[in-house]
């Protein structure tokens, strides 16, 4: 590579300046003026637009998928179900449901072909029971962390369950005011028709 | 760009996902590198957000993407090789008139290897200009140096690259 | 004009000196009123008080209620519902969600009857008759300004009053922020799930949604779009507690044995197979063509009852 004074330095570095079109007025009539007249600049100008167009005309990339945040879960609701996903992803899994119609139903449809596949024989028994089954003992099951649908405020869920609301394993005792607790929440799902034909 | 109070992490994700891993993956020339940087930017991102105030949105990504880099470097305390791609350098021939370099494109693994053999600061100057399309002031912000140094750094980039794209070493 | 005011009057030609509209405007405007109410923003004091023979159950609370959900406080605890979700703070703090997609169903067997313009506890309000067919199901008292439902009286088949509910010290807008120690109470989440037991139409009242209950029992939960109730199908080993001193209801299928409260009613039984729980705010004559449709109480579990009554 030939040496370069300063001032043909300068120059060069206008050049390259010149590509991206960054320059001042000034600077530009000086870069005009010596690509007429200069050989030697003509040809690093050359040189300089290739090694630019080189880099640019490479392609994007595309980023591996398990990268970015999809749109709607896939495998990680099969791990929530499992209780696999990690601390970090779980809240986001959490949060997607939340606001997520879609997810929750094939949250939901998995969760039936889990315990279709477990109720075979030899499987470990499922928390959630057919009636027409009946069933010695049943493993206590943790039901994974998830934020609680909200209006607005969420509810941290802690993987087991206490007061009241018990459920679980093969119990000999229920009481009506959990009954009716269930009945309550489950009568708080919203109406068919959401919203008045009229603006406030 | 948007306010920042109506992005969330997931829309920076999809948003600029493409260019951070490819600005990665240039720099590095090693997707692992590369997809451990995204990954990394994205942890910044979320938490950065909440602070984020208002100012130009893509330098202040483009400062957390290079800051994330750094570390990583810092952290694996070696220089980022490039996976050398199978095939014979010398079948470019040997110095080709400017014409017929002009004329051909080249191999995007070939610029590729020619990339990572910059030194760090040119690499990264021409990758923010030509790879993500940052502005010379975005560069400047980024990187945190004068807008004359950016001018300078991407210049002897593309010189050096040039000559070795010419003749490869 | 308040969007209450539009919805139920749209196209409909109104005297205010004769008090009176003209008549029946259909279903979708009773939707609209319900969905309003569903959405009003307010807190107040509600009192609920039910009928049912010679019992009167009273319960008064403090509601504050918005868009999706209420938060209902007594002396002990506070409670918050809404979009599948019950959250309670009491002794033992614990929260249920309920996941589901599922919304209960456009109503079909009622419409809008007169409406007039009052005056109730000071403020402009819509007097709305709920028709069921020929009988008049239901008197609503709408705050025109928040879509709030200041009274209601609901009837039975014979045209009685069985339920009154009345706010009062209304105020239209929130005094609470949600309390911040929801967010550290545990809550248990369940999915939908299907049944091969339970109807999916029963009475009158669409099926809106399946899920397991407690014991290995199943729960679905049955609306008409104005009223609704769960039907909890339970394991014959699993005991329910609760029904001590229960009244005995008497249909010409069997005995069954009865909690009222002042909300709902609750029911139980049992046939050969399973132990049944009914809990709803239905009104009587729709219980018992309900109860008419489910299992007959089987034999054995009518005489143990009466053995209880009797002798317990």
């Amino acid at each position: 590579m030939a040496r370069m004074n300063t001032e043909q330095a300068r120059l060069s570095i206008l050049l390259s300046c010149y590509l991206d079109g960054v320059l001042t007025d000034e600077e530009l009539n000086e870069v005009v003026h010596v690509l007429d007249t200069d050989l030697e600049a003509i040809a690093e100008f050359h040189k300089l637009k290739e090694a630019r167009r080189a880099v640019r005309l490479m392609p994007m990339l595309e980023v591996p998928s398990h990268l970015l945040p999809r749109t709607h879960l896939d495998e990680e609701l099969s791990a929530f179900l499992d209780g696999e996903l990690s601390t970090q992803e779980t809240p986001v899994v959490s949060a997607h449901l939340e606001s997520c119609g879609e997810c929750r139903m094939v949250l939901a449809d998995l969760d039936r072909s889990r315990i279709a596949i477990r109720a075979l024989p030899g499987v470990e028994s499922p928390v959630f029971l057919d009636l027409h089954r009946e069933t010695t003992t049943v493993a206590r099951r943790r039901i994974p962390a998830i934020v609680a649908l909200a209006t607005g405020v969420a509810a941290v869920v802690i993987a087991f369950t206490v007061g009241p609301f018990a459920a679980g394993g093969e119990q000999p005792t229920i009481s009506i005011a959990d009954l009716n607790a269930r009945h309550a929440a489950v009568a708080s799902v919203p109406a068919a028709v959401q919203i008045s034909n009229t603006a406030p | 760009m948007s306010e920042h109070t109506t992005l969330t992490w997931e829309d920076v994700a999809h948003r600029y996902g493409r260019k951070i891993y490819t600005f990665a993956y240039r720099l590095t020339g090693n997707p692992d590198d590369a997809a451990d940087l995204v990954q990394e930017v994205l942890l910044r991102v979320r938490k950065g957000l909440a602070s984020y105030t208002p100012g130009s949105f893509e330098g202040w990504l483009w400062r957390i993407t290079r800051n994330a880099f750094l570390d990583g470097i810092r952290k694996k305390k070696r220089r980022p090789t490039v996976p050398l791609p199978e095939g014979d350098f010398s079948a470019l021939g040997a110095s080709p008139s400017p014409d017929e370099v002009l004329a051909s494109v080249r191999l995007s693994d070939d610029v590729q290897a020619a990339l990572v053999k910059l030194p760090y600061d040119f690499r990264e100057a021409v990758v923010m200009c030509d790879v993500v399309g940052l502005t010379y002031d975005e560069i400047a912000e980024a990187t945190d140096v004068p807008i004359g140094t950016v001018r300078s750094r991407i210049h002897r980039g593309r010189s050096m690259l040039r000559d070795l794209l010419t003749w490869p070493v | 004009m308040t969007r209450l005011g539009r919805s139920v009057l749209v196209g409909t030609t109104f005297a205010v000196a004769f008090g009176v509209l003209t008549p029946a405007v259909t279903a979708g405007e009773l939707e609209d009123i319900i969905t309003q109410a569903r959405e009003a923003t307010y807190n107040a004091t509600r009192v609920t008080k039910s009928v049912w023979g010679d019992q009167i159950e009273v319960t008064d609370q403090l509601v504050e209620h918005w868009s999706g959900g209420e938060l209902v406080r007594t002396n002990l605890s506070w409670t918050v519902s809404g979009n599948g979700r019950l959250v309670s703070m009491g002794e033992v703090p614990s929260g249920l969600v309920f996941l589901t997609a599922k919304t209960t169903p456009e109503i079909q067997r009622y419409e809008v009857g007169d409406v007039t313009t009052v005056k109730h506890m000071h403020r402009s309000a819509l007097r709305v008759e709920v028709m069921e067919g020929d009988l008049k199901r239901a008197t609503l008292i709408v705050d025109e300004r928040s879509g709030a439902v200041l009274l209601s009286e609901t009837f039975n088949g014979q045209g009685r009053v069985f339920r009154t509910v009345s706010l009062s010290e209304f105020k239209p807008y929130r005094m609470y922020p949600e309390p911040e120690e929801m967010s550290s109470v545990p809550v248990q989440v369940i999915m939908h799930s299907n049944s091969d037991l339970l109807p999916n139409e029963l009475a009158g009242y669409q099926i809106v949604d399946v899920f397991p209950g407690p014991g290995g029992s199943e729960q679905g939960f049955y609306s008409d779009g104005l009223f609704g109730f769960s039907v909890f199908a339970i394991s014959k080993r699993t005991t329910i507690e609760g029904f001590a001193d229960s009244m005995a209801l008497v249909t010409d299928d069997g005995l069954y044995e009865m909690v009222p409260t002042a909300q709902d009613v609750r029911i139980r039984w049992a046939d050969k197979d399973r132990n049944y729980v009914l809990v709803g705010d239905i009104p009587p004559d729709h219980l018992e063509e309900i109860l008419t449709v489910l299992p007959a109480p089987g034999r054995d579990s009518m005489l143990k009852i009466w053995w209880r009554k009797l002798f317990g």
